[in-house]
């Protein structure tokens, strides 16, 4: 996972299609920027919190990758077992560091897939100081990650 | 890449609708999005009090269910759409790819979160989020999104993981196509059986009521009363964010209770003017007139989460000189919605005799 030193920033270009009413009266569409975008941009400050959060918890072992991601996601025991097609109880060993130890790389490849990374994701983070960028690509599935730090000088289409 | 020529694609407030509203367009039957939404009895309200959504608290839902507004649309209007539902999303990637290379734009029902074109602050695990399929590469997919201003773009394993979550209640691999649309749709009488729909489905018989009582008003008003709880259950960013995601989630974040009621009012000026109707075009005016007041109700709620701190450590310390504030903020925003949830109530019994006296 690739973490850059100032987060994920908002550059305010959402736009919502909002009804209001003209001065006839009548409800009407109107594309324009979202009434709550500073909100929305206090969302992205919160995840850089929540980012450090998690990751001091992960590296203090009180939690796994999988623990890890679930919180970072937002996501429930239940729907994450559901969609890794495991059950709740398995889910909440996984999130366990001693847990996570005997997870299988065909179940890892699962929770990567619910979590949008690729498996070599739960045993590493890459963190990017200043605007240097990056790229990652994945192959078979996610099984196997390429991350080009700098200028990708080969063409190849990166995420 | 390559798009299939003459598919129009138009932002919309919500997903379901504005891709109906693309799709039966491209069909040449033109058709608005309000419209969509009152004949697909799109009003609702749903609080999963036992659900943990996708922000820290409880998930609401504002409108009926995902999938049923192309179904009742498709009823009342006699737009005949094609469904279908593959085990796999390779036999599903196949079938669009056929409907594609025909020229023929596929609906698709996919997960938020791997929809890569979208702001990161969007893409959260709703696996009922309705996009266009209309091109197609080696490298995957141009797709027209309601919420996106321009023509998205997919790779084929973003695709894959979108239509095959297996998430609950999930409408995994499931394509729509529009194989037919009507000469001539009776408008009047759509909107007659839908608006009643509506009313049947927010109101509620009692004996339904009592058993769902997360379900229309009385989710409204069992919404009401849990807000005064949450200072209890949640604490710190945990109850910041839970309060801001409620204000998005009601105005932004899919449409939600305020822009929802907004959409709704439109259809019934709409229909007003269908049936000539005085009666119903005051209707309108009080759910358009209800539907600012939500807003400016989620703009409360903006208020009161902007106070919390984000930094946990700090909570304890800005409870207890702000602690009391917050919770008679919380009990006006309860009380506010609970006058909402009358005003529901009384709406709706009025428009059903409204609705009965449309000619």
């Amino acid at each position: 996972m690739i973490v850059r030193e100032k987060g994920e920033q908002y550059d305010g270009s959402h736009r919502v299609v909002y009804y209001t009413t003209d001065d006839s009266g009548k409800c009407v569409p109107e594309h324009v920027k979202s009434e709550f975008d500073e909100q929305i941009a206090s969302y992205y400050e919160l995840r850089v919190a929540e980012l450090a959060r998690l990751q001091d918890s992960l590296l203090k072992g009180e939690i796994s990758p999988i623990g890890f991601f679930v919180q970072y996601c937002n996501m429930t025991v239940q729907d994450t077992a559901a969609r890794v097609r495991t059950s709740p109880g398995k889910v909440r060993k996984h999130m366990t560091p001693k847990g996570f130890e005997t997870v299988k790389v065909g179940t890892l490849l699962r929770y990567a897939r619910v979590f949008d990374i690729a498996v070599g994701d739960f045993f590493q983070f890459t963190h990017l100081a200043g605007d240097l960028p990056a790229t990652v690509q994945r192959f078979h599935d996610r099984l196997i990650a390429r991350i080009t730090v700098g200028i990708d000088t080969r063409g190849d289409q990166a995420k | 890449m390559k798009t299939i020529p003459g598919f129009e694609h138009k932002v919309a407030s919500h997903c379901e609708t504005g891709t109906l509203k693309n799709l039966v367009s491209f069909a040449g039957m033109e058709i608005s999005e309000p419209m969509v939404f009152g004949l697909g009895s799109g009003p609702m309200f749903i609080y999963l009090f036992f659900a943990k959504g996708p922000s820290t608290l409880p998930l609401i839902g504002l409108r009926n269910r995902p999938g049923n507004v192309f179904k009742f649309v498709g009823k009342l209007c006699g737009i005949d759409f094609r469904y279908e539902k593959f085990c796999r999303s390779r036999d599903a990637l196949a079938r669009a790819h056929h409907w594609i290379d025909q020229g023929i734009p596929v609906g698709i029902s996919v997960d938020m979160f791997y929809m890569k074109y979208l702001p990161e602050f969007l893409r959260v695990h709703a696996p009922s989020h309705f996009i266009v399929l209309l091109g197609r590469d080696e490298e995957g997919y141009a797709v027209s999104d309601p919420y996106h201003v321009d023509i998205g773009h997919l790779r084929r394993e973003d695709l894959e993981a979108a239509m095959d979550t297996h998430a609950p209640l999930a409408r995994d691999n499931f394509l729509i196509t529009v194989r037919g649309v009507p000469a001539r749709v009776d408008w009047k009488r759509a909107a007659k059986k839908a608006m009643n729909k509506t009313v049947n489905v927010m109101l509620m018989p009692p004996g339904v009521r009592h058993l769902f009582p997360f379900l229309g008003i009385q989710g409204m008003k069992l919404y009401a009363r849990k807000v005064l709880q949450w200072p209890d259950k949640y604490q710190g960013h945990v109850l910041r964010e839970g309060i801001l995601f409620n204000a998005v989630g009601f105005e932004d974040q899919g449409t939600g209770g305020g822009a929802f009621r907004l959409m709704y009012g439109a259809f019934l000026q709409e229909v007003a003017s269908l049936f000539g109707s005085s009666e119903l075009e005051a209707m309108a005016e009080s759910m358009i007139e209800h539907g600012q007041d939500w807003r400016r109700l989620s703009r409360k709620l903006i208020e009161i989460g902007k106070e919390i701190p984000l930094a946990d450590g700090e909570y304890p310390g800005w409870l207890r000189e702000n602690g009391d504030q917050m919770n008679a903020d919380l009990r006006q925003v309860s009380d506010r919605f609970l006058e909402k949830a009358a005003f529901e109530e009384r709406f709706f019994k009025d428009l059903s005799g409204v609705v009965s006296r449309l000619d």
